[in-house]
């Protein structure tokens, strides 16, 4: 509807420009305040602008951004906060601008753990509009293991001062309405709805990005952003391709009440079956947020169970407080040969390993290890979401003038948090690139290969980090089992081990 | 005259103005390029360079030219036109990294002088020194953001040894209005080419192929002595002599025009080039051009590396043998660039104590002592 409606009038007045703001109108809808859809601003056609010169920068933008979900208009912002003279355009696919939601809401499930790096990314302008369950530790635990782990702000900084919080959840949908509302106040920011585009062309050093719309408008420019998701569009048609496989299982997701409120704790418990149930914070503190992953089949058991019975089996998964590790004798190591041993022994070594880097994705040390008990859950009062968990990665994050970013370049896991912290990651690392060139007024694109190696690495790390964990924590055999008890242990004891693995964890990166 | 018919620096409403010029109207004018693109700088806005390269008097005018110079060697010249097709590629091209910090030293420099004159102009009041600049504000406003607000805003500049434009461009993108030359006709089409992809670049950069700052400066001496003026307005605020010395043949001779082009205290020339020292024949032709590759081996040349003593030396040499000038190059300032990490990701920060292999130096054109 309004794309035909813009359609026509592209063709009277090719690019309207609206002559206060110098706005270039391509026929797609330019967005009012929301929740307004389809209030284009069109202006008169220009008339001084047609002499037949090919070297038309109507439709030039510095960088444009394909996806306006929360990376995407995370990356818009950043732009805007620090080279509020680029323009850029963020092109979105949905057919209005997100809106807020209501205020006397139950959380919405579909929440994200942000680091107080990923939050300085958003901005004070933004978080502080935002409704944040903040929470100052993290306590992780699994089934048949004795030890706790608990991560604090103090594992992020040494400085205590400094240290206020290890990281806060947020709901998805009044981040990205926060985000396209700051957007809005931004002159040089064109945030088109309703794009649809049609087909792009990467360039190279000597040759501008261009995207084509299917209105026939043609966007030039010399950075063009993925941001458009898991199924990135953009990296499909630039041709990079992607590697990685689907986990099996996949993540449930739904808002509890509580009968106490939560105490700016999160919690993370490894359950028997290997799926990490995790109890995240709201912004309303009788509320919590749960994330469980298992396999569908145990999912899909309990997606349709009576709430009673399914209630009963939350609490006793998260009430559960450390237990002892079934004795050592009644696994399978070390029943045969020395050599038997010694394999065991290099497995053990490289899981510890393992452990030590990557297992503290969550947390870090603190004097006061004791278990907590969370809260008790009264019931589910929002619908169940289902997801697929994947670990994809793109092959490269970069080609010609294409940079992808978030779930465009990467999809993880949502156990360790990482899935939005990571992204944001992207965004800080790609704006420091191109702050490098423009501070010294460089075609922006000059960078663009250093966040590729960069970001590329560091997710990988991160990526690889998870995915031995999930593995590791689903394995059912006893000595795994002990060795991961032996490994959280160590992490727990040694101080600067954990500080520094937290540092990188609340970074989104890996060591 | 050209400037009867645009109309000079009318501030920028749009974005983008496209040029209004044709080519036609310049043909008549271009054979006194000199004259035509001293009278304003905002003329640029107005004139499409391509067009105004194309016409064919022009560049029988640059072939000659380039062939009676003296200090550029046409061995280098083949040499840097061979790489234009890499001159673009960051990952091809480490003089791109190494831009970002060349382009930070300059606003440093160009930030600080412009504090001292605000400060000169506070003491004493009486005379305005700076009536030179053009600070309206015409096409480089992009988008709705003032060009005020750009560190080079308002600045005259000259890229000597422009190459594929790298520098031409930051310059432009920060304000500045700018003239680049070379003397490889080739790589100054691909800078030119390059150009057209930014709104800024396209408008603000005049280009010239097959030139070199001899014949620019002949082309200013002879134009100041028709017209006998006196004011400075055609002559430079800010000229760039980058990464050039270590390919010519008689550094003197550059020297001496880029002198003759600068504004007398208030202009501003920056230098760039390799020290010659053991650390730069190792890092800079062993490592870079033979080990390493990253650049084809026999670019430099290290008996034509200087260090900063040398160069101040040269130009000491130079204002005692020329009798005719009363002006002088004197150093302000110098710093080192220094490589911090190695590709695919080329780093470099400046740092005033290692001069050691490349290094940066502002110089001054003031009155003999
Ligand atoms: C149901 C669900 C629940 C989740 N829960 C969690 C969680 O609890 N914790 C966690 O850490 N992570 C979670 N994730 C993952 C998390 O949502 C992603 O990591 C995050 O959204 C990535 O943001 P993004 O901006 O990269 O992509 P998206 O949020 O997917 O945004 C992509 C945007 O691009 C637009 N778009 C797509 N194609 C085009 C196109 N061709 N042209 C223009 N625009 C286009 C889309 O409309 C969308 O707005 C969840 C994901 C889903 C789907």
């Amino acid at each position: 509807m309004a794309f035909s409606l813009a359609a026509s009038l592209s063709r009277q007045s090719k690019f309207a420009l609206s002559r206060h703001s110098s706005r270039i109108l391509p026929m797609t809808t330019i967005l009012q305040p929301p929740p307004r859809c389809f209030s284009s601003t069109v202006v008169s056609p220009s008339t001084e602008n047609d002499d037949n010169n090919n070297n038309n920068f109507d439709n030039f933008y510095d960088v444009t951004i394909v996806g306006g979900g929360v990376v995407g208009s995370s990356l818009a912002h950043l732009i805007n906060r620090r080279m509020p003279s680029l323009k850029v355009a963020v092109l979105e696919s949905r057919e209005c601008a997100p809106s807020q939601p209501s205020i006397d809401r139950v959380p919405h499930p579909r929440s994200y753990a942000l680091s107080p790096a990923s939050l300085q990314v958003l901005g004070d302008s933004v978080v502080s509009r935002l409704p944040l369950g903040h929470y100052d530790s993290m306590q992780v635990w699994q089934a048949k293991s004795p030890s706790v782990l608990t991560f604090t702000a103090r594992d992020l900084d040494a400085d205590p001062s400094k240290a206020t919080y290890l990281g806060a959840c947020c709901e998805d949908q009044p981040i990205v309405a926060t985000l396209w509302e700051e957007l809005m106040k931004s002159p040089s920011t064109e945030r088109i709805t309703n794009a649809r585009l049609k087909s792009l062309q990467t360039g190279h050093p000597s040759a501008l990005a261009m995207a084509e719309l299917e209105d026939g408008t043609e966007i030039q420019t010399p950075v063009m952003i993925g941001a458009d998701g898991g199924n990135s569009w953009v990296r499909k048609s630039s041709g990079i391709s992607k590697i990685g496989g689907d986990y099996e299982q996949s993540a449930l997701t739904f808002t509890v009440s509580l009968r106490d409120s939560m105490t700016r704790r999160a919690f993370q418990r490894y359950l028997d079956d290997g799926g990490p149930m995790a109890l995240l914070p709201t912004f309303s503190s009788n509320h919590a947020v749960v994330v469980w992953s298992a396999i569908p089949e145990v999912l899909a058991r309990w997606k349709d169970a009576p709430e009673e019975d399914f209630v009963a089996y939350l609490n006793e998964c998260l009430q559960e407080g450390p237990q002892r590790v079934p004795s050592l004798l009644e696994g399978t190591v070390g029943n045969s040969s020395g050599s038997g041993i010694l394999t065991n022994l290099v497995y053990g070594t490289e899981r510890v390993l393992d452990t030590l880097h990557y297992g503290l994705a969550m947390a870090s040390q603190h004097p006061d290890p004791t278990f907590q008990v969370p809260p008790r859950i009264e019931g589910v009062v929002s619908p169940k979401f289902t997801f697929p968990l994947s670990c994809y990665q793109s092959t490269s994050y970069t080609k010609g003038r294409v940079a992808l970013v978030g779930d465009a370049a990467h999809t993880v896991h949502p156990m360790a948090g990482q899935g939005l912290n990571l992204g944001l990651g992207d965004v800080a690392t790609l704006v420091s690139c191109l702050e490098k060139a423009h501070r010294a007024g460089m075609d922006l694109s000059s960078f663009l290969h250093e966040y590729d190696s960069n970001r590329h690495r560091s997710v990988s790390i991160s990526l690889g980090g998870i995915h031995t964990l999930q593995r590791m924590f689903r394995a059912q055999n006893v000595p795994v089992q002990h060795i991961k008890t032996f490994g959280m242990n160590m992490i727990q004891n040694v101080g600067p081990l954990r500080r520094q693995l937290a540092v990188a964890a609340a970074h989104g990166i890996a060591l | 005259m050209v400037q009867s018919i645009v109309s000079r620096g009318r501030p920028c409403q749009r974005p983008f103005r496209r040029p209004i010029v044709s080519f036609a109207t310049l043909g008549d004018n271009n054979k006194n390029w000199y004259n035509n693109q001293r009278s304003s700088y905002c003329r640029y806005n107005t004139a499409t360079l391509s067009s105004f390269y194309s016409s064919s008097s022009f560049s029988t005018a640059n072939a000659s030219a380039y062939s009676s110079s003296s200090s550029v060697s046409p061995l280098e010249v083949n040499k840097f036109s061979n790489m234009s097709q890499s001159w673009w590629d960051p990952q091809q091209n480490p003089l791109i990294s190494m831009n970002a910090i060349r382009m930070e030293y300059i606003q440093q420099q160009m930030i600080q002088f412009k504090k001292e004159q605000e400060d000169m102009e506070q003491t004493n009041t009486g005379e305005d020194n700076s009536n030179d600049r053009d600070d309206s504000n015409t096409t480089s406003s992009f988008g709705t953001v003032s060009t005020h607000s750009l560190p080079l805003n308002g600045f005259k500049a000259l890229d000597v040894g422009c190459g594929g434009g790298l520098l031409s461009e930051s310059l432009a993108r920060l304000g500045a209005h700018v003239t680049a030359i070379d003397p490889s006709m080739e790589l100054v089409q691909q800078a030119q080419q390059h150009a057209r992809l930014h709104p800024v670049t396209s408008t603000n950069i005049m280009y010239r192929g097959g030139c070199t700052v001899e014949q620019l400066a002949q082309e200013a001496k002879e134009n100041s002595f028709e017209t006998n003026e006196e004011s400075n307005n055609h002559l430079f605020d800010i000229i760039c002599l980058l990464e050039v010395i270590e390919h010519v043949t008689d550094v003197e001779s550059i020297l001496q025009a880029t002198e003759s082009l600068l504004k007398p205290n208030t202009g501003r020339l920056f230098i760039s080039t390799l020290n010659r020292t053991v650390a730069s024949h190792l890092v800079a032709i062993v490592g870079a051009e033979y080990v390493f590759r990253y650049l084809p081996p026999g670019t430099h040349n290290w008996d034509q590396f200087q260090s900063p003593e040398e160069l101040h030396h040269t130009m000491t040499n130079l204002s005692n043998n020329n009798t005719t000038t009363t002006t002088m190059l004197r150093p302000l300032h110098t710093s080192g660039m220094v490589m911090t990490a190695l590709p695919p990701i080329w780093n470099w920060k400046l740092d005033l104590h290692n001069t050691g292999i490349n290094w940066i130096g502002t110089y001054q054109r003031t009155r003999k002592q």
